[in-house]
């Protein structure tokens, strides 16, 4: 059987903007913790590694020396789209449109996929970075980021500023949820999560002398003279900061839909991949670690999501859920987010009698795509 | 069988749903059949590729539609493995016609219809409903803030809805939160007879049949199963993008649910002379009021005397309600309480998938 080429219908009632984007002045304030490599495993193997191991040509596993996961607040104060406009309404481009902004949070986990076999071990392998939680501010890229991109964005309100000391930050989510799992509770808007810190290093307001902190080490006069001798700015943001700050992140997410009558039922899987270019990394600065209060709220319905990526044992404690971090800067950045690309679609079982929808893959890793292109035949997802 | 992997951020309202003590106002309102003609040619009717089993078509004579605004303050799921974490509240705008289904028989021959309901777009406040309906049921709803309010005449009525887009597409514009709709009773209106608002319109008098054929104010629940269904089919294009081509679908299938209502109270009937019903044109709506209401005139003020609200978020610029207001004609309101049950029957084509 074929997969044939479905029309999508523009609606003009829609408000969505397809990708690419592009997000000029980004605010970034990243926080890192530790997390367990077994969460991650079990993330890995629940959303990703799908299906049949053995027919399975793929693995994804975490990242054996980065055990931490990282919460970014992103703020976007202008989201500019480089799609064209649909042919279908005869509709204003895009790009014409003007441009809108949006807050986001999303805690990220870095996974490598390992090709199955001598040689996917080789042309397969790729770092890319799961989002186990994520949330924005505006419904249109609520809308765009789940039904095409297969991201899990829920709508929450974000606050995302100052805190009490000038060139402090202070972030809030929160988010629709239920207090008890009571039948007939009532669903009500509860804060999901709250970070503050100290003023950006060197500070004085701290509490705790900055130990382990980045900022710390640049202090040392061997790594200012190292720092010296670095020619740009991204060699000094992809090895000194030993990673911290992206500047290409590949997301991976699984994209899929229930069957309308049997909800049990799915009648489209597919692991979908993004490019998060981070360009232009400017005026990076750290906060003392020792000194960010991050915490989630582990109650009612919010205690489902923080299992997936915390320590929180099986039921809600009611309390807040204090987070140690490792690591805390905050930078600015322009960011394109594009090259979405289907990289495994999984087969689908039908009724009727009918065989199951053939599945695909295009796995090959960023670095091999060049050369399979031009040495090999086209192949991939959607191509004949 | 193929699993849905659940996880919190698909944790649904999952179907059937059901609605106690809804706050109903129907807007019944005259449109063009070639409008419908146009939504359907290209929704239902297109081959995409292959030609779904059904051929679609405005029903004979003079068409009316609903512009339908429910307040909910107590929204559920009544799906059997579900308990708990699912009681919501919120408020939603829809617009929906009735059409003709006729199945496509041996030789392309339409046979026999049978009436469904479509639903071109839909409004709600709600993100986690939103969500379900339309990754679920497939509604075309997006997020608006809806403000309804009922007072102790019936002109204290006040509907207004605004949605986050941009009233002048251009480079430089930001979006904002700008008004679409405003509704409301004129001073002194009182409710009416109905029978004396159907004379002299046959057509109208055909409609409202069709309203309380489908129980939408006269309806009851009927759990014995020896009944027919009743209440209203509505049939939904479920589509969803494909990562690499926009212009393709990942998904594509028509979905038959069911919309009934029962234990209904406080039924009242208002002229459409007495309504006012205002949709403001802006850039990011036009294309909606143009291909569903097609080109009518505007004023660049409103004719409702009530001050329209601020439904910015905390923090943004104020509602722009600085806008052309395009008034639509009503012909008839209907306003009631009810209980509403929402069930998915069928999946009637998924498109691309030949054997």
């Amino acid at each position: 059987m074929m997969r044939s080429s479905i029309p999508y219908v523009q609606s003009a009632a829609s408000q969505q903007v397809p990708p690419p984007y592009h997000f000029p002045g980004v605010t970034v304030n990243a926080f890192y913790f530790n997390i367990s490599m077994q969460k991650v495993q079990e993330y890995c193997d629940r959303y990703l590694n799908i299906g049949d191991e053995a027919s399975r040509d793929y693995v994804y596993r975490p990242m054996p020396f980065w055990p931490y996961a990282t919460v970014l607040f992103l703020d976007y104060p202008t989201m500019i789209s480089a799609a064209p406009a649909s042919g279908q309404l005869g509709e204003v481009g895009y790009a014409d449109r003007g441009s809108i902004s949006q807050t986001e949070v999303f805690v990220a986990l870095p996974v490598i996929r390992y090709g199955r076999g001598a040689k996917r071990l080789v042309t397969d392998t790729a770092v890319e970075w799961a989002l186990p939680f994520i949330v924005v501010g505006n419904p249109m890229s609520s809308v765009c980021g789940r039904e095409m991109l297969g991201l899990g964005k829920l709508l929450a309100n974000i606050e995302n500023g100052v805190g009490r000391y000038p060139d402090s930050f202070l972030g809030r989510i929160s988010l629709p949820g239920w207090p008890d799992a009571e039948i007939g509770t009532m669903q009500v808007q509860q804060e999901f999560m709250a970070v503050e810190t100290k003023p950006v290093l060197p500070t004085t307001a701290g509490t705790q002398p900055p130990r382990r902190t980045l900022a710390t080490l640049l202090d040392s006069r061997a790594a200012k003279d190292w720092l010296g001798s670095t020619v740009t700015a991204a060699n000094f943001i992809d090895t000194f900061s030993l990673g911290l700050i992206p500047t290409s992140m590949r997301t991976v997410g699984l994209k899929q839909y229930r069957d309308a009558v049997d909800p049990r039922r799915a009648v489209y899987q597919a692991l979908v991949t993004c490019r998060a270019q981070y360009l232009n990394v400017r005026e990076v600065r750290f906060y003392n670690e020792l000194d960010v209060d991050l915490h989630f709220n582990n109650t009612g319905s919010f205690h489902q999501i923080l299992k997936v990526f915390l320590d929180v044992g099986e039921d809600a404690t009611e309390m807040p859920h204090s987070v140690n971090t490792v690591a805390a800067c905050r930078f600015m950045a322009d960011i394109n987010f594009d090259t979405m690309r289907v990289i495994r679609e999984f087969p689908i079982d039908r009724e009727g009698g009918l065989p199951p929808t053939p599945g695909s893959s295009d796995l090959a890793a960023r670095w091999y795509r060049p050369l399979r292109g031009f040495f090999g035949p086209r192949s991939g997802v959607g191509m004949p | 069988m193929t699993l849905f992997i659940e996880s919190f951020s698909t944790d649904q309202l999952l179907p059937p749903w059901q609605s106690l003590g809804m706050r109903m106002w129907n807007f019944v309102i005259p449109i063009e059949a070639a409008l419908i003609e146009a939504h359907l040619r290209l929704r239902f009717n297109a081959a995409a590729p292959d030609q779904a089993p059904y051929f679609y078509t405005p029903l004979p004579g003079k068409t009316y539609g609903m512009l339908c605004v429910a307040k909910h303050d107590n929204f559920s799921s009544t799906y059997e493995h579900k308990f708990g974490w699912d009681t919501t509240r919120h408020t939603e705008l829809c617009w929906t016609f009735p059409v003709l289904r006729h199945p496509i028989g041996p030789g392309n021959l339409l046979l026999e219809p049978e009436m469904v309901w479509i639903q071109p777009f839909a409004f709600i406040d709600n993100s986690y409903v939103m969500f379900s309906a339309r990754e679920i049921w497939g509604t075309e709803m997006d997020m608006a803030s809806l403000r309804m309010e009922e007072g102790v005449t019936p002109d204290e009525l006040m509907i207004d809805m605004a949605i986050e887009g941009m009233a002048r597409f251009d480079p430089k514009a930001r979006s904002q939160s700008i008004g679409c709709m405003r509704m409301g009773l004129k001073p002194t209106t009182a409710n009416a007879d109905l029978e004396i608002l159907l004379q002299g319109d046959p057509d109208l008098d055909a409609f409202v049949d069709i309203l309380i054929g489908a129980g939408i104010f006269t309806g009851s629940f009927d759990d014995s199963g020896t009944a027919a269904p009743g209440g209203m089919e509505v049939n939904t294009l479920r589509q969803f993008r494909d990562v690499f081509d926009m212009d393709r679908s990942a998904y594509r299938a028509i979905i038959s649910s069911r919309t009934q209502h029962g234990n209904i109270s406080n039924v009242e009937f208002f002229s459409g002379e007495d309504t006012v019903l205002e949709f403001l044109w802006s850039d990011s709506l036009k294309e909606t009021l143009q291909a569903m209401f097609g080109k009518r005139v505007r004023y660049p003020t409103s004719q409702l005397t009530t001050k329209a609200p601020n439904l910015g978020a905390p923090g943004t610029p104020p509602t722009n309600w600085d806008l052309d207001y395009m008034p639509v004609d009503v012909a008839l309101v209907i306003s009631y309480t009810a209980d509403a049950r929402y069930r998915i029957e069928k999946t009637l084509h998924t498109y691309g998938q030949t054997a």
